[in-house]
């Protein structure tokens, strides 16, 4: 079977825009990916769009008004993960000669939101209970703190890494160096994550264009080609017995697809929504043993220039900003400049394969909604 | 034994029930479900079992007493909430890990030992307090 590339990306900077609508933000995005295609409008065939909290038809809305409506649009939602997911979902349906030439696009306005994300307390069991996101990551990080004496300054490298290659993200949202102490020193939201170490609320879009092999030798000489793609949904947490694992069963997964291994990875886009997000995916894609990651932090493995694998090196959700349905395909757009050689001042040399980790999670009785492994090749 | 705890001292309403505890015999235990095919047991409530899709799950009284798989102390609050509050996962010996809000979180270890209770967790919308079961720590 053909492989699937990703010919064209796009992005919004991240940032607050509040006088924007979504279409308008999905709309450039869009445009800026077919024009890195070097492809029309009407050669697309088929879009899927992935959203957390816009409006029912929200692909469609991104669409009407550039003239692309007439295709197959499906609305995708799949909590953070859901632009990565309308990604596979592209892909599958190229694989599956539905379409040679097929659009995923990410979309989410967050300001004028409540920076707090809840359902509602009165019928969601958990939420009711006072459960929140930051408290979800914050009682995951308690437990890898008890049991691997992950550290808070650790967790704070991450937040201080983020932000120093935002600086040199002219798509990111924060342009502002921290400092270890700054980090741990910004007010509390769940212990032990300070403000520092949690994703701003910000407002984005990011598109990306895909094709089958055979289809993109006409438009391209670089094509990036997606050597993995693997999902995997949560099972229960609320047995006594139950394990974190949906994760780790995702890389193996897609490293398996791959025919790589972890030390065959140059660069990673991993979900750190929150900072000890990070230190936990060093660990699930195996750059380190398990318990492992604090450390892998503190010795700054994962900088650019570190001696491990480059990691957010567009400044992950943290710095470059977290529009939940724009994430997924914001981290495989930096991956894909990466590849390219085209990733400016934060450019890791000679880079030739690269991860990205996506999470979703909403439904707090499970592990998370979703755990997406994109392996992306030159 | 009124479920007040945490109520300020001119609450003129009396807080709602808590959902997924209840009284006996003067001591407070999470209500779950067991099903009656399999013997699995569920918090909160379910009307089918995860295990093996029987609808046949009666209500029980799962164990009082668990101990504290993780937890974290909330400092910034939704709406509704009162911030500091400590929330937990906590391993019972019949099966379920359940999630509950803490009494006096700092004071809690993973590994505790915790005992269920009933407190005021939150207030709805018209100010009117939500009771709910929590987790103390048996000292």
């Amino acid at each position: 079977m053909d492989d699937v590339v990703i010919l064209g990306v796009g992005m919004t900077r991240f940032t607050k825009t509040p006088e924007r609508s979504v279409a308008d933000m999905g709309q450039e995005a869009v445009l800026a990916a077919l024009r890195d295609a070097e492809l029309e409008r009407s050669q697309v065939e088929a879009a899927w769009c992935g959203t957390e909290l816009s409006h029912p038809g929200v692909g469609q809305r991104v669409l009407k008004d550039i003239g692309m409506t007439g295709i197959p649009i499906v609305n995708v939602e799949n909590a953070c993960a859901s632009g990565s997911t309308a990604v596979q979902s592209a892909m599958a349906a190229i694989k599956a000669g539905m379409c040679d030439i097929a659009l995923a696009v990410g979309v989410e306005t967050l300001s004028g939101k409540p920076g707090l994300i809840t359902e509602d307390p009165t019928t969601d069991v958990m939420w009711g209970s006072g459960w929140l996101l930051p408290s979800f990551y914050a009682l995951l990080t308690q437990q890898h703190m008890h049991r691997y004496g992950t550290t808070r300054e650790q967790m704070a490298r991450v937040a201080v890494k983020s932000h120093q290659n935002a600086m040199h993200n002219p798509y990111a949202h924060f342009h502002k160096l921290v400092t270890v102490e700054e980090v741990l020193n910004s007010p509390l939201i769940a212990d032990p994550i300070t403000l520092y170490q949690a994703c701003p609320t910000t407002d984005g879009a990011a598109a990306a264009v895909l094709c089958n092999e055979k289809t993109a030798r006409r438009f391209t000489n670089k094509p990036v080609r997606i050597a993995a793609s693997a999902l995997t949904s949560g099972t229960l947490k609320t047995r006594a017995a139950a394990v974190e694992e949906m994760v780790s069963r995702a890389v193996q997964k897609a490293y398996e697809q791959a025919g790589l291994g972890p030390s065959d990875i140059h660069v990673a886009e991993v979900h750190d929504a929150f900072a000890p997000g990070e230190i936990m995916a060093y660990e699930d894609l195996g750059f380190c043993a398990p318990g492992e990651g604090g450390e892998y932090a503190e010795r700054g493995l994962g900088e650019i220039d570190g001696t491990g694998v480059p990691t957010n090196t567009g400044g992950g959700l943290l710095s470059r900003g977290h529009p939940l349905g724009a994430t997924g395909i914001a981290q495989l757009t930096e991956l894909t400049w990466q590849l390219r050689g085209q990733a400016g001042q934060r450019q890791v040399e000679g880079a030739k394969n690269a991860i990205a980790l996506n999470m979703g999670g909403t439904v707090f009785e499970l592990e998370a909604n979703a755990c997406m492994i994109t392996i992306l090749q030159a | 034994m009124a479920p007040t705890s945490g109520a300020t001292s001119d609450e003129t309403v009396e807080p709602l029930p808590p959902e997924y505890a209840e009284l006996s015999n003067g001591e407070w235990f999470l209500v779950g479900s067991r099903c009656t095919e399999c013997g699995s047991k569920f918090f909160p409530e379910t009307l089918i079992c995860a295990d093996c899709t029987s609808r046949a799950m009666e209500r029980t009284h799962l164990a009082r007493e668990g101990t504290v798989y993780t937890k974290t102390t909330v400092a910034l609050a939704p709406e509704g909430f009162e911030a500091p509050y400590g929330i937990a996962w906590v391993d019972l010996p019949d099966g379920p890990r359940a999630f509950g809000q803490l009494e006096d979180s700092d004071n809690v270890a993973i590994g505790d030992r915790v005992v269920v209770t009933v407190g005021v967790i939150r207030r709805n919308r018209d100010g009117r307090a939500v009771a709910g079961h929590r987790f103390r720590k048996i000292s």
